[in-house]
């Protein structure tokens, strides 16, 4: 029998070690041309190296797929690929996707089809639909990790998600709420993201979620997010959160002139962060 | 640009249906599935070839009386690789037979993500100086959830290519009332997303007098859209849940303008498996179906 993401996570956290989530935003753009000379070789030799020089540094670590699928139909090879990887070099790391998803009923199925079989143990979701968005996804499988974007850490997400409502609960806070209300978080595998961006969010969702549950952290590095308040929300043992770093990470290694040192940049900047963040 | 394309193709066919092409592969008839699993096997790429030679049957079918498809990207996805294929054929199959296509993939991210989202669906990616068009559809759906600034790349691109978006303003799903219909100081999130469209949706007009810019409004929520018709003039409207999902004819009446434009109203099962699995009598079922939607739909007219 495989873990499932709740398994996988908590292993990963409860070692203590890191809280570093990395992010295989692989932007074709910017990768240095002596990853490959093709580009879909080029894509899948550079997050090889990536997860080479950190994996062992890591949590987790995170693909968001626009960056493939705007490749076409090989950015999907490549992700396969990429999953595939992972997992020979270490069968318990979790893998998320960042797909922000919001599909539902058949719809939902068939994109939960799509992500399982690219290799992923968990999805990120936006829950505009509301509550039947986790019905469908939550009975489809049980095993995959649903990720809850309440509240994103993008200048503009306060238009909606910060609102005050008539209730008297800010619109993220609600939709923590009616999951909460509805469902048993860890039994049916659901999650939750926070901004490190809104650190009074973020200390709000600690509190909704309570100390026990893993929280991913979105919005540290480029982004200018609160590490401060990551440290004070890191849950029971300081072992239940967890950060996101993509650009930040993978491509500190821009500059350099070949693999072996780009990958030399990568590794001592994932511990940089890492650090930071305890 | 797109909202000028689709209003001519209404008023020339008179037709206001949009046809979900969700192909669910245990539905299609199977002649054509037994044709593809002959030549592939039980592979995903037989899936992958199944549904477009579903599809371009269908659009075969329904091209005379309608003005646009809506293929939504999920059904395709779960076949990987084969799927986007399939996905990427019924596009251009579509707009060859003269047909507009909205693809339905509810992106909501931000800033460079939204942008990926918007080269590879809407506008073109940059492949080492060269801008090559990856979908090219003429319009999509996008998640309002995370703000104006995760609209923008999409708006930016809609202006620059001339290309379209719905925006899921009010969903058709029961539980759209979680979040749409909270209440900030006595107005909905609903309500609060059109102001924001309506800054956007008044800056370009084609001649009809409409955007690129429009919403998506369930047909299930035929108050909620009174408002927002009012709210958004200049609109074009993406109307799901008529039909299977039981919205009503009669209360399609104000999802239009008095022009008779400003709304395309979508269905799906209804009318590429009007029954479940389709037989070998598929082409007369589908066609009919097709022109009784059609007729249905400009009763309110």
């Amino acid at each position: 029998m495989t873990e499932n993401y709740r398994q996988k996570l908590l292993f990963k956290l409860d070692q203590g070690k890191s809280r570093l989530c990395v992010g295989l935003d692989s932007d074709s753009q910017k990768i240095p041309l002596f990853f490959g000379d093709e580009i879909v070789d080029r894509v899948f030799l550079f997050n090889k190296a990536i997860i080479d020089s950190t994996h062992d540094l890591a949590v987790a670590f995170k693909l968001n797929p626009t960056f493939y699928l705007e490749l076409g139909k090989a950015g999907l090879d490549i992700i396969k690929k990429t999953t595939d990887y992972i997992r020979s070099v270490d069968k318990m790391m979790p893998i998320i996707t960042d797909s922000k998803l919001s599909e539902f009923g058949r719809g939902g199925d068939a994109m939960v089809t799509f992500y399982k079989n690219l290799g992923f143990d968990a999805l990120m979701v936006v829950p505009w639909f509301g509550t039947d968005l986790y019905d469908s996804l939550t009975n489809f499988d049980k095993d995959l990790g649903i990720i809850i974007h309440a509240h994103d850490s993008n200048p503009s997400c306060v238009q909606v998600q910060d609102l005050m409502t008539d209730k008297g609960t800010k619109v993220y806070e609600q939709v923590i709420l009616d999951v909460i209300n509805k469902y048993d978080v860890v039994k049916q595998n659901i999650f939750f993201e926070a901004p490190a961006t809104y650190p009074e969010a973020l200390d709000r969702i600690r509190e909704l979620a309570g100390e026990n549950e893993p929280i991913i952290i979105a919005g540290i590095g480029p982004q200018g997010g609160d590490i401060e308040a990551i440290r004070r929300n890191a849950g029971k043992d300081g072992k239940r959160i967890f950060a996101n770093s993509s650009r930040g990470i993978i491509f500190s290694g821009l500059g350099s002139e070949n693999i072996e040192s780009y990958q030399k940049l990568v590794r001592d900047q994932a511990i940089a962060v890492n650090k930071s963040l305890f | 640009m797109f909202s000028q394309r689709l209003n001519q193709q209404i008023l020339q066919k008179n037709s206001r249906l949009c046809v979900g092409l969700d192909p669910r592969l245990e539905w299609i008839p199977d002649d054509i599935t037994n044709k593809a699993r002959k030549k592939y096997g039980d592979t995903l790429k037989a899936a992958g070839a199944a549904v477009l030679a579903f599809n371009q049957e269908v659009i075969d079918l329904i091209a005379p009386y309608v003005a646009v498809v809506k293929p939504q990207i999920a059904f395709y996805e779960q076949y990987g690789v084969s799927g986007l294929d399939a996905f990427q054929k019924t596009i251009n199959y579509a707009k060859e037979k003269g047909l507009l296509v909205v693809a339905d993939a509810k992106r909501g991210d931000i800033d460079s993500t939204a942008q990926a989202y918007a080269n590879s669906l809407l506008g073109k990616t940059n492949v080492f100086g060269a801008k090559k068009s990856i979908y090219d559809v003429d319009c999509l759906t996008v998640n309002p959830f995370l703000g104006e600034d995760s609209l923008v790349p999409f708006i930016n691109t809609c202006r620059e290519y001339g290309k379209g978006i719905f925006i899921l303003a009010k969903t058709s799903n029961p539980g759209s009332k979680d979040i749409q219909d909270l209440k900030v100081k006595g107005k909905t999130i609903t309500m609060l997303i059109a102001d924001i469209v309506n800054k956007y949706a008044t800056e370009q007009l084609d001649e009809f007098g409409y955007s690129n810019i429009g919403v998506v409004a369930g047909a299930t929520f035929p108050k909620e859209a009174k408002i927002l018709r009012k709210k958004l003039a200049h609109s074009i409207f993406l109307v799901p849940g008529f039909g299977a999902q039981g919205g009503e004819t009669q209360q399609l009446k104000s999802f239009f303008n008095q022009d008779g434009l400003g709304a395309i109203v979508n269905a799906s099962r209804s009318i590429t498996y009007p029954n479940g699995k389709l037989g070998k009598d598929y082409k007369k079922v589908i066609e009919q179906a097709v022109i009784q939607n059609v007729k249905e739909i400009n009763k309110i007219i």
